[in-house]
C-alpha cells in the first residue's frame, strides 16, 4: 500500500474569454465579466494551496483562442509562480483553441510547470521524497484539429504507483453542435487501459464518464453563456491505492441560470414586477452573481399587449437596475417565450392584405432583403449568415409586426 | 350597401322627415340652394359614422327637436337592417336593428362596411366640387395612395406602418449613414478592431523585446568589460607616471652606487657601536672628573679643619661641665620650688587667718597647742546647748497645752455634776425594771417548755425506736450471739428515750418552782424607765471619765515642771564649761559656740601648713648646699678651657659638630678615592672595545674611524634606497622592466603623458556608448513592463465581443423591420401591379367618354411617374397641360374607375354633391351615363340643383 496522491484536475480555462449573449453591461459588471476567468484561475490556485495538493493538471484550452492577450499570459505565469512557492507542480497540455502553433508568447514558465509540447503522447514523472509517485501522460494539439483516436498512444511505462492520463477530446460517437469532435476516443478502450485516472478536457459540461477507473470531464471553470449554465469549477482528486475520492470545488463566480416564469396570473404590471423580483431573488439566493435567462410560460393576451407596448422591456430594465446594486447581482440577459406569439389570421378579402400574405409566404429570399446590412462592407465583417431557422423566425416576427401595425386599435 | 329610406328626427333644417331612396339605383336629389341637400347628405354620413358633438352642434335643430334619425339599409347583410342614431341616446352611438328584431351595436355596422371610416368613405364615395381641386397633384403616387386607400381598409395604417417601419429601419441602420444605431456600432467595432490590432501588434512585440533586451544586456556587458580593461591600462599609465619620479630616482641611485665601490670593510654598525661606547663611556669619564674634583675639595677642607678642632680630652671635659650644669640647673630649680612653696604657705596662712577674723596672729597660732579632744569637746558643748534649748522649748509648749486641757476638763466636770439625778430614784427604777424583765423571761420559758412537751410525737418515736432496738438486740443476741453488739444497740436506742424522760421530770420540777409575781409594769413605763436609767448611767460615766482625765493631766503637768527645772540646772553647767574654754582660748570670745568645732578644724589646718613650711625650709637649705658643691666642681672643669659657664652648651655643641664634620670629611674623602678607582676600573672594558673597533676598521684614531664609518654608511644608504626603490617598483612592474630601467631604458615622461590622454579619450568614448545602450535597455525594459500590465488586448476583445452581441441584436431588430417594410412594399407593388392597370383601363374608358372621345386613354410614364393622357392624335399631355374642365373630368374618371374596381366586394352608396357643376351639357350627359352604369353596382345619390329626366326626389 503506497502513499496517496492528491491533485487538482481542471480544463478549458479559456482565459480572457468574453461572454456570449450580453449586449449592454454597466462598467463594473463589464469588469467583473472580464475578470471572471482570471478570478476563477486565482481561486484555482488558492484551492490547490489550501488543499496542499501535489500537482495540478490543466487539460487543454487554457487560452481562449489564437492570439492570446498579454493579460492571460501574465496571469497564467503569475499563477504558476505562486504555485511554485508552495512546491506544487503543474502538468499542462494545449487543446484545440490554444494549440501550440497559435501561441503568441513564448512559454517561459517557471520550473514547476511541465508542458506537453508534442502531439505524441509523452510522460512526466512526479517525484516526492526521492520516489516516483506518479507518472502523468499527455499530448498537446499542434494544429487546430486532432482527428485521430489518441487513446491508443497512452501506454503505461515505469512502475510508479499511479498512472494518470490527460486527454483533450470527445467521445467518438458524440455529435455536439457546441463542441467539435476532436481526438475521438472509445470509452471502453479507456476503461481497459489500466490507467488509474483519465483527466479529460474539451467538454464544458462536467461529467463522470466512468468511476472505476475515474474518467472525468471537469467542465470549464467559469460559464460564458447561457449554454454553460450552473456551477463551474474543478475536481480535487485523491487517489490512495485502488480507491479514488473526488471532490468538486466550485470556482466560477458568475453563473448563468434559467428561470421559467408563469405569467398567467399577472394583472398589473407593477405588481408583476415586484413578484418577479421576489421570485428571482429567491431562486438566485445562494448562487452568487447570476446572468439569468427568463422564459415566459403561459403568456396571456394581456402579457402580449404589454410586450407590444414595450412594458415588458421596461419591466426587465427596472428589475435589472434593482438587482444590480448588490454584491451578488442578478441581471436578466434575455427573455424568451415558450409558445410562439399568437400569429393572427389575416382577413381574407381585403385585397391588399391578400397581397401581403402572399409576399410573406415567399420567404426564400430573406437574405436578399437583408443584404443592405449583411453585405455592407462593415456589416459583412461582423454578421454571420443566418440559418434557415433564424430566417423563418425573423419572417414570422416581421409578419406579426406588420399585422400589429396595420390592425392597431387606437385605445 | 344600399340605403332604402331615411327618417330624420331632427337634423339641421329637417325635422321629422322621411325620404325614400329606393326608387332606383341612381337617384337624383334636387333642390334649390339652401334646400337642405347637403344637410341630407351630411345626415346620411352622420348616420353611418356619427359626428363629434362639436360638429353636431351645427345641425342642432333650431326648433328644439333632438338630433337623430333612422336609416334603413339593405345589402349589408342578408336582410334589411335599420340604423338608428340619436344624440344623447346610447352615447350618440348607433343601434342597428336586425330583421329579427335583434339589436346590434355600432361595431356590427363598422364590421359590415369593412371598417371603413368616414374620411375614407368620403374620399372614395363622396365628392363635391372641392375635391376636384385636388386634381393638380395627380401623380401616380397620389393615385396609388387613393387606390390603396380604396383597397385596404385603414389605408393610413399602411401609410403609418410604412412610415414607422421606415423610420425604425433608418434609426437602426442606413447604408451610408453615421447616426443610426447600427452604423454607430459598426463604426465603434471598426475602431475597436483597429485598436485591437494595434494592441495585438504591441503585444506581439513582447517576444521581440525580450530578445532585444537580451542582446542589449550582452552588449552592455561587453562594453563594461572594455571599459574595465581600458581603465586598468589607464591606471597602469598613471601609476607609471606618478612613479616616474621613482623610476628616475632608481636609475640615479644605481648610478651613484656604482661610483661608491671600493670601500673596504668596516665593522658592522661600526659608527653606532663606537658612538654607543663613547656614550656609555662618557658618564664614567665625567664621573671620574667629578670625583677628582670632589676629592681635591675635601682634601682642602680637611686640611683647614684639622687645625681648629678640639681634642678628645677637651671635649670630655666639656661634657663633664655640661653634665654638671645640668645638675646645677636641676638643683636650682628645686631650690626655687621650695622657696616658692614657703612663700605660698605663708601667704595662705596669713590670708586664711585674716579671713577667720579672730584675734589671733600668726605667731600666736604657731605657739598654739590644740589638743585633739578639743574638737570633740567643743562639738559636744555646742550640741548640748542646742539640745537643752530644744527641750526647754518643748516643755514650755507642753505646759501651755496642758493648762488649756485642765481648764476645759474642769468646766466639763462642773456640767456633769449638775445634770446628775438622785441615786435613790435610780435604784428604784432599776429594781422595777429587773422584776418585770424576770417575769417576761419566765413566761417565755414556760412557753418553750410547753412546746417541748407538745413534742409528744418525738417522745413516742423515741419509744418506738427503743422497742425496735430491743427487738433487734434480742435478735442479735439469740441468733448471732453478739451480746456486745446487742447491748450496745439497746443502750443506743434507749438514750433518746431516757432523755425525753429526764426532760419531762425537770420540766415538772421547774414548773413547781415557778411563782409568778404580781407586779407588772406596762411596756411604756418600762421603756421610759429604762431610758432614764441608761441616761443617768451615761452621765455618770461621763463624769467619771472627766475626773479621771483631769487627774491625769494634772499629774502630767507636775511632771513637766520637774523636767523644766532640771534643764535649767543643766544649762547652767554648760554655761560654766563654756566660760572655761573661753579663758583657755581667748580668741573664742567673739565666736558663737556652734562654730567652734569648725574653727578648730581651720586652726588645725593652718598649723599643719606652718609645719609644712618648716619642712620646706629645711629642704631648701639642703638644696642650697648641694648647689654650691656642684658649682664649684663646674668651675674647676671649665678653668683650663677658658670658657664661661654659660657658654658651655654652645661650645660643646659647636665643638662636637666640628669634630663630627672633620670625621665626616675624612670618611668622605676616603669614599671618593675608592670610587674613583672603581670608576677607572669600569672604564676599562669600554676602552678595550673601542680599541678593538679601531683595529677592525683599520683606523688609528677617532677621526679616521668616523670618516670611514660615514662613508660606509653612505654607501649602505644608497644600497638600501636602491633596494627600496627596487621593491616598490616590483610592486607594479616586473623584474625585466626594472632591469631595463637600470640600463636606462624606459619611457620618458612626455611619452607617457601622451599615452595617458589617448586612453582617457578612449574610455570616455566607450562610456558614452555604454550610457546610450543602458538607456536603450531601460527603455525596452520599461516598455516590456508596460506591456506586461497591458490589458488592452483583453479589454478590447471583451468590448468587441460585447459590441458584436449588441450588433447582432440590433441587426435582428433591423432585419425584422427590413423584412416587414420590404414585404409591405412588395405587397403594395404587387397590389398596384394588379389593380392599377384595371383602374387605368376603366379610367381611360370613362375619360374618353367624358371627353367625348377627345382623349383616348390614360397612361403612366414610368420614368416620371406622372399620369399622362393621350389624345386621339397620339399626343401626350400631362395633367398640368389640361384645361380645368378636362382635369375635373379626369379626376372624376379616375375616382369612378377606382370605385368601380374596388367595389367588387363592397359596394357603398356614392354621394355626389353637385360635383359636375363645371360640366357643360354634353359632358353632363356623359357623366350621367357613366353614373348610370356605375349605379348598376352602386347606389348613387346625386345631389344637384338641376333637374333632369332621371328619377329624382325633389326637395323643397
Amino acid at each position: 500500500m503506497g502513499k496517496g496522491i492528491s491533485f487538482i484536475h481542471c480544463a478549458d480555462l479559456h482565459l480572457d474569454s468574453p461572454f456570449k449573449g450580453l449586449s449592454n453591461l454597466p462598467a463594473h459588471l463589464f469588469d467583473e465579466v472580464r475578470n471572471s476567468t482570471f478570478l476563477a484561475l486565482e481561486k484555482l490556485v488558492q484551492t490547490a494551496i489550501e488543499r496542499r495538493v501535489d500537482f495540478v493538471l490543466m487539460v487543454g484550452d487554457i487560452f481562449d483562442q489564437e492570439e492570446q492577450s498579454m493579460k492571460a499570459h501574465i496571469a497564467l505565469v503569475r499563477a504558476f509562480k505562486t504555485l511554485q512557492n508552495y512546491n506544487i507542480s503543474v502538468y499542462l497540455s494545449f487543446g484545440n483553441h490554444d494549440y501550440i502553433n497559435s501561441q503568441t508568447f513564448s512559454r517561459n514558465y517557471p520550473s514547476n510547470v511541465f508542458v506537453f509540447e508534442k502531439d505524441v503522447v509523452e510522460a512526466y514523472h512526479y517525484r516526492k521524497d526521492e520516489e516516483i509517485l506518479a507518472t502523468i501522460y499527455g499530448f498537446s494539439y499542434i494544429e487546430r484539429a486532432v482527428d485521430i483516436d489518441k487513446s491508443r498512444e497512452f501506454i503505461k511505462t515505469g512502475n510508479a504507483s499511479y498512472h494518470i492520463a490527460m486527454l483533450h477530446g470527445s467521445l467518438g460517437a458524440s455529435e455536439s453542435k457546441d463542441h467539435a469532435n476532436y481526438a475521438p476516443f472509445q470509452l471502453s478502450r479507456l476503461k481497459e487501459s489500466g490507467f488509474d485516472y483519465w483527466a479529460l478536457g474539451h467538454i464544458h459540461q462536467r461529467e463522470h464518464l466512468s468511476n472505476q477507473p475515474p474518467i472525468i470531464y471537469p467542465g470549464n471553470m467559469q460559464g460564458r453563456s447561457i449554454k454553460e449554465r450552473g456551477i463551474k469549477g474543478c475536481y480535487h482528486v485523491i487517489l490512495t491505492g485502488d480507491h479514488s475520492r473526488l471532490e468538486f470545488c466550485p470556482l466560477g463566480q458568475i453563473r448563468f441560470e434559467r428561470l421559467d416564469i408563469d405569467t398567467t396570473n399577472w394583472t398589473d404590471i407593477a405588481d408583476a414586477t415586484e413578484q418577479l423580483v421576489t421570485v428571482i431573488r429567491r431562486h438566485c439566493n445562494k448562487l452568487g452573481k447570476v446572468f439569468l435567462e427568463i422564459e415566459w410560460t403561459n403568456t396571456t393576451e394581456m402579457f402580449e399587449v404589454w410586450q407590444r407596448q414595450g412594458l415588458i422591456t421596461d419591466m426587465i430594465e427596472i428589475i435589472n437596475s434593482t438587482l444590480i446594486d448588490q454584491e451578488n447581482w442578478v441581471q436578466i440577459i434575455s427573455v424568451k417565450s415558450k409558445q410562439p406569439a399568437s400569429f393572427h389570421e389575416w382577413h381574407h378579402g381585403e385585397q391588399f392584405l391578400e397581397q401581403l400574405v402572399a409576399t410573406f409566404e415567399d420567404s426564400n429570399h430573406t437574405m436578399t432583403l437583408l443584404s443592405s446590412l449583411w453585405q455592407h462592407p462593415e456589416g459583412r465583417k461582423w454578421l454571420k449568415n443566418l440559418s434557415d431557422q433564424e430566417q423563418e423566425d425573423l419572417n414570422k416576427q416581421a409578419k406579426e409586426k406588420v399585422y400589429q401595425m396595420l390592425h392597431e386599435r387606437e385605445v | 350597401m344600399r340605403i332604402e329610406s331615411v327618417h330624420i328626427y331632427g337634423f339641421g333644417k329637417w325635422q321629422n322627415k322621411q325620404f325614400y331612396l329606393n326608387n332606383s339605383s341612381l337617384l337624383e336629389i334636387t333642390g334649390e340652394n339652401e334646400a337642405g341637400k347637403s344637410t341630407l347628405r351630411q345626415f346620411i354620413l352622420y348616420m353611418l359614422f356619427g359626428l363629434p358633438s362639436k360638429k353636431l352642434e351645427k345641425y342642432l335643430p333650431k326648433q328644439g327637436a333632438q338630433i337623430g334619425g333612422r336609416m334603413v339599409i339593405s345589402a349589408l347583410s342578408s336582410k334589411e337592417v335599420t340604423v338608428e342614431r340619436v344624440q344623447g341616446k346610447n352615447k350618440g352611438k348607433a343601434i342597428i336593428y336586425l330583421e329579427n328584431g335583434k339589436r346590434e351595436e355600432e361595431a356590427w355596422l363598422l364590421q359590415h362596411i369593412r371598417g371603413i371610416d368616414r374620411a375614407q368613405y368620403e374620399a372614395i364615395y363622396s365628392f363635391d366640387s372641392a375635391d376636384l381641386r385636388q386634381i393638380h397633384q395627380l401623380n401616380n403616387d397620389s393615385l396609388n395612395d387613393v387606390l390603396l386607400a380604396v383597397g385596404m381598409t385603414g389605408s393610413d395604417r399602411i401609410y403609418y406602418a410604412e412610415k414607422k417601419l421606415e423610420k425604425d429601419r433608418s434609426d437602426l441602420f442606413k447604408p451610408f449613414g453615421k447616426k443610426p444605431a447600427i452604423n454607430q456600432v459598426l463604426a465603434e467595432l471598426s475602431l475597436l478592431k483597429k485598436k485591437l490590432s494595434v494592441a495585438k501588434e504591441e503585444e506581439a512585440t513582447y517576444n521581440d523585446r525580450l530578445t532585444k533586451i537580451r542582446a542589449l544586456e550582452e552588449e552592455i556587458v561587453q562594453l563594461e568589460k572594455s571599459i574595465e580593461e581600458k581603465q586598468a591600462h589607464q591606471l597602469q599609465l598613471e601609476k607609471i607616471l606618478s612613479y616616474y619620479a621613482q623610476i628616475e630616482e632608481y636609475y640615479l641611485t644605481i648610478q651613484r652606487l656604482d661610483r661608491l665601490t671600493g670601500l673596504t670593510a668596516f665593522p658592522a654598525h661600526g659608527l653606532e657601536r663606537y658612538k654607543q661606547l663613547k656614550e656609555e663611556l662618557l658618564p664614567y669619564k665625567s664621573e671620574n672628573l667629578m670625583l677628582q674634583r670632589n676629592i681635591e675639595e675635601i682634601k682642602h677642607k680637611l686640611d683647614t679643619l684639622s687645625d681648629t678642632v678640639f681634642s678628645e680630652e677637651d671635649i670630655g671635659l666639656l661634657k663633664q661641665a655640661m653634665e654638671l650644669s645640668d645638675a646645677i640647673k636641676q638643683w636650682k630649680k628645686q631650690k626655687n620650688e621650695h622657696e616658692q612653696k614657703i612663700k605660698n604657705i605663708e601667704v595662705e596662712v596669713h590670708t586664711k587667718l585674716q579671713s577667720l577674723q579672730i584675734t589671733l596672729s600668726v605667731e600666736e597660732l604657731e605657739a598654739l597647742t590644740l589638743p585633739f579632744y578639743l574638737e570633740e569637746l567643743w562639738t559636744d558643748l555646742s550640741k548640748q546647748k542646742d539640745q537643752l534649748e530644744l527641750e526647754n522649748q518643748y516643755i514650755r509648749n507642753e505646759l501651755q497645752a496642758l493648762d488649756k486641757i485642765i481648764k476645759e476638763l474642769k468646766e466639763k466636770k462642773q456640767s456633769c455634776q449638775s445634770s446628775l439625778v438622785d441615786a435613790a430614784i435610780i435604784s428604784k427604777y432599776q429594781q422595777e425594771v429587773e422584776k418585770s424583765k424576770l417575769n417576761r423571761e419566765q413566761q417565755s420559758q414556760i412557753k418553750q417548755m410547753t412546746n417541748q412537751q407538745a413534742g409528744k410525737t418525738s417522745y413516742l418515736l423515741s419509744m418506738m425506736l427503743l422497742i425496735v432496738g430491743l427487738i433487734i438486740a434480742i435478735g442479735l443476741v439469740f441468733w448471732k450471739n453478739e451480746l456486745l453488739w446487742g447491748s450496745l444497740l439497746v443502750i443506743v436506742t434507749a438514750l433518746p428515750f431516757i432523755y425525753f424522760q429526764l426532760n419531762r421530770r425537770i420540766f415538772n420540777k421547774w414548773m413547781l418552782q415557778m411563782n409568778p409575781t404580781e407586779t407588772f409594769l406596762t411596756d411604756e413605763d418600762l421603756t421610759k424607765r429604762e431610758e432614764i436609767i441608761s441616761e443617768q448611767e451615761k452621765v455618770q460615766q461621763l463624769l467619771d471619765k472627766v475626773e479621771r482625765d483631769l487627774t491625769a493631766n494634772q499629774v502630767e503637768k507636775l511632771k513637766l515642771e520637774e523636767r523644766a527645772s532640771s534643764i535649767q540646772s543643766r544649762y547652767q553647767q554648760l554655761q560654766e564649761k563654756i566660760t572655761d574654754q573661753i579663758e583657755a582660748y581667748p580668741f573664742l570670745e567673739n565666736i558663737v559656740l556652734t562654730y567652734w568645732p569648725k574653727l578648730y578644724q581651720q586652726l588645725m589646718l593652718l598649723q599643719e601648713r606652718i609645719i609644712e613650711r618648716y619642712k620646706e625650709q629645711e629642704k631648701n637649705s639642703s638644696c642650697r648646699d648641694q648647689l654650691k658643691q656642684l658649682e664649684s666642681k663646674q668651675a674647676e672643669a671649665l678653668n683650663p678651657l677658658n670658657i664661661d659657664a654659660t657658654e658651655i652648651e654652645e661650645k660643646l655643641t659647636a665643638e662636637e659638630m666640628k669634630r663630627k664634620e672633620y670625621l665626616q670629611l675624612r670618611n668622605h674623602y676616603q669614599q671618593l678615592v675608592d670610587e674613583q678607582n672603581h670608576c677607572i676600573d669600569r672604564q676599562q672594558p669600554y676602552l678595550e672595545e673601542i680599541s678593538l673597533l679601531f683595529q677592525a676598521a683599520n683606523t688609528k684614531d677617532e677621526h679616521e674611524f668616523i670618516e670611514k664609518g660615514e662613508r660606509t654608511h653612505e654607501k649602505r644608504e644608497i644600497e638600501k634606497k636602491a633596494s627600496q626603490l627596487f621593491d616598490s617598483l616590483t610592486v607594479w612592474m616586473d623584474v625585466t622592466e626594472i632591469k631595463k630601467i637600470r640600463a636606462g631604458e624606459y619611457d620618458d615622461e612626455v611619452l607617457l603623458k601622451k599615452q595617458l590622454t589617448k586612453i582617457s579619450k578612449e574610455i570616455d568614448d566607450v562610456k558614452e556608448k555604454w550610457k546610450q545602450k543602458s538607456q536603450q535597455l531601460s527603455d525596452q525594459r520599461a516598455a516590456l513592463e508596460m506591456l506586461e500590465v497591458r490589458e488592452e488586448v483583453s479589454l478590447l476583445k471583451h468590448q468587441i465581443a460585447l459590441k458584436k452581441e449588441k450588433l447582432e441584436k440590433l441587426a435582428g431588430e433591423w432585419a425584422i423591420d427590413q423584412i416587414a417594410l420590404e414585404r409591405l412594399l412588395q405587397a403594395k407593388n404587387r397590389y398596384y401591379e394588379i389593380y392599377v392597370p384595371k383602374v387605368f383601363q376603366h379610367a381611360s374608358n370613362y375619360f374618353s367618354r367624358l371627353t367625348l372621345g377627345r382623349y383616348q386613354q390614360l397612361v403612366l410614364l414610368e420614368e416620371s411617374n406622372w399620369i399622362q393622357v393621350e389624345d386621339r392624335e397620339g399626343f401626350f399631355y400631362t395633367v398640368d397641360e389640361l384645361s380645368q374642365g378636362t382635369k375635373d373630368q379626369l379626376y372624376i374618371a379616375i375616382r369612378l374607375a377606382l370605385s368601380n374596381v374596388m367595389a367588387k366586394d363592397l359596394s357603398l352608396p356614392f354621394l355626389i354633391d353637385d360635383g359636375f357643376v363645371h360640366f357643360d351639357q354634353y359632358r353632363k350627359e356623359s357623366i350621367l351615363e357613366i353614373l348610370q352604369e356605375l349605379s348598376e353596382d352602386h347606389q348613387i345619390l346625386y345631389f344637384t340643383t338641376e333637374v333632369s329626366s332621371g328619377s329624382m326626389i325633389k326637395i323643397n
